[in-house]
């Protein structure tokens, strides 16, 4: 602890911000969520610069244009099939956009990717930020009429823990050093070390899902069907799911807030093939679409009777360079171009941003810096003018030429076939402007994380992120030495220090500056070129009404149907 | 007959264990782990370790050969890596849509391509044999999913005659099964028809050049009957067999129609367990697979017997 303490204090000197500020400084209490007023709630928007996001705040809760409830919604998902709803073995973010409309947690976030409380009622943090506790919901109902205690808090948690669950997200739970009753309604989290992104990353319902709770009956009477099939708290459940066709939703009457959700019913078909999902909305037969395809876009777009609703993604895109030690057993090369910092700045700098995503994403992205994705309100800011990744391509061949490469170098890119367009603009994009011959060597999407995280057999890698609502998702699981994702090789002392103080500090304006900092630093380093964060499209019919988009997720408990 | 069935048959289960055997050793060889596939990029070690365990994952191939052969033999074809559901249950849901499909798709082949192919035998270089050879060279040329894409904007877009995409099982009423599949058999079927029809037009028209069809018209019948009864009839042994194994060939094939209009079959399953390494669904999959191609193949040499009195088959 004292060494991280001593590294802030080294940093707020190295960033010169005064913690005085009276207008600024925020401590641990001010997380608890009875206490956030007002006037933390300023502090904490004017810190993030997102004062033009406070008038909503200001004013009376706004209500979204909402028509008469009941009814149904049909829609389709893009993909092959919903693997899995226990949140234990959910391995992909669509299985979370169906699991939130079922599931619940402590705490949900909002639109603003804002942690808000969900079967909690509220929460209070230690002036340490080591403990919190938490007051649950009083008379909450499970699907199978079950009632929701605190026991169910300590069932999911145990169940997490135990190694033989096989949880995929189970080192999540890391921090917390134990897990206390107090009494039916009460719940206290012992953490090791501080973390700000607790109330984000472990008691969230969809992002978290370490402790998104599960129900102890109906995991013993249903086995292997509750990950077809789970019980819930939430305002839908589940009554019939043919794998890979269809989920069908009903309304859960005794969802613990009054009035929701507004549909009877919400059926979901599985349709992987862009193009029929998008006809499926045009003819009518489906009302509602979880992504729009690029490429029929424009076609959607001019149709007058359906909407689309955009959002950014939480995410971010970027070529990744191979500076792993163990090059030579894994690729059999010691040395590759993109060890000289040099080459990485001028490989970063030959990519036109726009050209790229105008190219290969039809121009459904954003330019992208750094790691922090634009959903991140927060902490997201354009660095299209400042960052040193940004594209200048007279800077890149001189970099090129001062590095000894003046007439380019041959190299390979690992992508998979869903973005192959994207290494195809890439490559054409590092011919044209440094005469980088890049090959593209393309394979499935298992075998290239599994090659990118596990074997290290690739040169450069084209990969991302997603389902990233904090910055801990964003520098902590990436950028640090010891980062879970960090399969690249990267190290940068000062990146380590200023991560560990993101991670532990619950003040935003401090975290800002510090996120601030480290991407900075990642941008400067580039152990990968930032190429762009994606945006989300979802497109409904007219007659769909009250759908708030949480960038990542789907929630439905407010929508209607006319 | 019935020992030359019964050899078969034997014959039959060798080849099914060769596919299995085959199949088994070849996921396993194929780039790409399957928990480090289904765990994606969390990949906690310690679960990746965990779930190998629990699969049998961690012990030797020989073990696990042993270990999945002696379930195979009991009909257990173990559960899927990445939805945790028995395969069985899945195949028994993905085989009615596929069969329907495969069936329907040959139906509409079937229709079209027996009175083309005779059409254009008959009348060879006729206006009618060109225009039907151009259609023909068409349905080949068209690919499936195009075929499919453009009837479902044609027919569920525009017109709001049929569903765009979906399965309805027969037990919820014959129309909705019906309607669902219309358009996938279309698109599957086209393409096919083109080819049988092509299939009958040569053979028939080389039938036609055999003396013993000289001989019928000599003796005065009727062209009509020397075209269906004499001439047909021995033309559509290679028929038959493209028609048997081309079936088997559409229950696989199918896959383009099952993906474009969303229907979970027996090759959409295959497709997403290769792409997921989910070596169970894979094993499983194929295994149906091999079983059907197996079957149809002894269905074409029965029907050989049934149709030309010269091809017995001798105890």
């Amino acid at each position: 602890m004292s060494d991280g303490r001593d590294a802030m204090e080294d940093l707020k000197w190295a960033i010169g911000f005064d913690s005085e500020d009276p207008r600024l400084g925020l401590n641990w209490e001010d997380l608890s969520s009875d206490r956030i007023n007002r006037r933390t709630f300023l502090r904490l928007a004017i810190a993030a610069g997102a004062l033009r996001y406070l008038s909503p705040l200001l004013r009376p809760t706004p209500v979204l244009a909402q028509g008469r409830p009941g009814g149904e919604l049909k829609a389709a998902w893009g993909v092959r099939e919903f693997s899995n709803f226990d949140p234990a073995y959910v391995n992909q973010v669509v299985q979370f956009q169906v699991t939130s409309n079922v599931l619940s947690g402590l705490t949900h976030i909002d639109a603003g990717l804002i942690p808000r409380p969900d079967l909690a009622e509220s929460w209070e943090v230690s002036s340490d930020g080591l403990v919190w506790t938490f007051r649950l919901r009083r008379g909450v109902r499970w699907h199978n009429g079950d009632r929701f205690t605190a026991d169910d808090v300590i069932f999911t948690f145990n169940r997490t823990r135990d190694p033989a669950t096989g949880h995929l997200a189970r080192s999540i739970l890391n921090p917390v050093a134990r897990l206390e009753k107090l009494d039916d309604f009460t719940v206290r989290f012992h953490l090791s070390e501080p973390r700000a992104s607790f109330l984000m990353k472990i008691t969230e319902r969809a992002s978290g899902r370490v402790l998104t709770i599960v129900n102890r009956r109906a995991l013993q009477e249903l086995g292997r069907e509750y990950t077809r099939r789970p019980v819930g708290t939430g305002p839908f459940r589940i009554v019939e799911h043919r794998l890979g066709e269809r989920v069908v939703l009903e309304k859960f009457p005794d969802y613990f807030i009054s009035g929701r959700p507004l549909l009877d019913r919400v059926t979901i078909f599985n349709i992987e093939e862009p193009a029929t999902q998008a006809s499926a909305l045009e003819s009518g037969q489906v009302d509602f679409i979880d992504g729009v395809p690029e490429e029929l876009f424009n076609r959607i777009k001019a149709n007058r009777d359906i909407v689309i609703s955009t959002a950014d993604d939480p995410g971010f895109q970027a070529l990744f360079f191979n500076q792993r030690k163990d090059r030579r057993e894994r690729i059999g090369k010691d040395r590759l171009p993109t060890d000289d910092p040099r080459v990485r700045l001028a490989v970063a700098k030959a990519i036109d941003r726009d050209e790229l995503i105008q190219k290969a994403l039809l121009g459904q992205g954003a330019p992208g810096y750094g790691p922090i994705p634009k959903a991140q309100k927060q902490y997201f800011r354009d660095l299209g003018a400042t960052s040193p990744q940004r594209f200048d391509v007279e800077e890149a061949r001189r970099l090129m030429r001062e590095a000894g490469f003046p007439s380019g170098f041959t190299i390979k890119i690992l992508v998979s076939p869903q973005v192959r367009r994207r290494g195809e603009v890439i490559a054409d994009l590092l011919k044209r402007h440094i005469n980088v011959t890049a090959e593209l060597e393309v394979v499935d999407f298992p075998v290239q994380v599994q090659r990118f995280n596990t074997t290290g057999q690739w040169e450069w890698c084209q990969i991302g992120s997603g389902g990233d609502p904090d910055p801990d998702d964003s520098i902590d699981d990436w950028f640090a030495s010891t980062s879970r994702f960090n399969n690249f090789g990267y190290s940068n002392a000062q990146v380590d220090v200023l991560n560990q103080a993101i991670k532990e500090t619950p003040d935003v304006s401090k975290r800002v500056r510090w996120v601030q900092a480290a991407v900075d630093l990642i941008g400067k380093d580039a152990p990968c070129a930032f190429l762009f964060h994606l945006v989300e499209n979802v497109a409904y019919r007219r007659n769909v009404r009250g759908f708030a988009h949480i960038p990542g997720l789907r929630d439905l408990d407010a929508v209607t149907v006319q | 007959m019935k020992e030359y069935i019964v050899r078969r048959v034997i014959f039959a289960l060798l080849v099914m264990w060769a596919v299995a055997t085959l199949v088994f050793f070849m996921m396993r060889a194929i780039p790409g782990d399957p928990v480090q596939a289904f765990v994606g990029f969390e990949g906690d070690p310690e679960a990746v370790a965990h779930i190998k365990r629990s699969l049998g994952l961690d012990r030797p191939l020989a073990v696990q050969y042993a270990y999945w052969l002696r379930a195979l033999v009991r009909g257990d074809l173990g559960f899927s890596i990445w939805n945790r559901q028995p395969v069985t249950t899945q195949l028994r849901e993905a085989l009615p849509r596929t069969l329907s499909l495969a069936l329907l798709s040959f139906l509409i082949a079937v229709t079209i391509a027996l009175p083309a192919g005779i059409v254009s035998a008959v009348k060879r270089y006729s206006p009618a044999d060109h225009a039907l050879t151009l259609l023909a060279f068409l349905g080949l040329a068209m690919p499936d999913f195009w075929v499919g894409i453009v009837l479902i904007i044609v027919f569920a877009v525009q017109l709001h005659l049929l569903p765009a995409f979906g399965y309805e099982p027969i037990a919820r009423g014959v129309w909705p099964w019906l309607s669902h599949l219309i358009l996938p058999a279309i698109a599957t079927g086209t393409s096919f028809s083109a080819i049988l029809a092509r299939m009958t037009r040569s053979a028939l028209l080389e039938v036609m050049r055999e003396d013993y069809v000289r001989t019928a018209r000599a003796k005065g019948l009727a062209e009509r009957m020397v075209v269906l009864r004499h001439a047909l009839r021995n033309a559509l042994i290679p028929v038959i067999t493209v028609t048997g194994i081309a079936f088997a060939l559409l229950l696989a094939g199918a896959v383009i129609a099952e993906n474009v209009f969303a229907i979970r079959g027996v090759g959409r399953l295959l497709i997403e367990g290769i792409l997921n390494r989910d070596f169970p669904i894979v094993q499983g999959t194929i295994l149906v697979i091999a079983m059907i191609f197996v079957f149809m193949n002894l269905i074409v040499d029965i029907l050989y017997a049934l149709i030309n009195p010269k091809i017995r088959y001798v105890d």
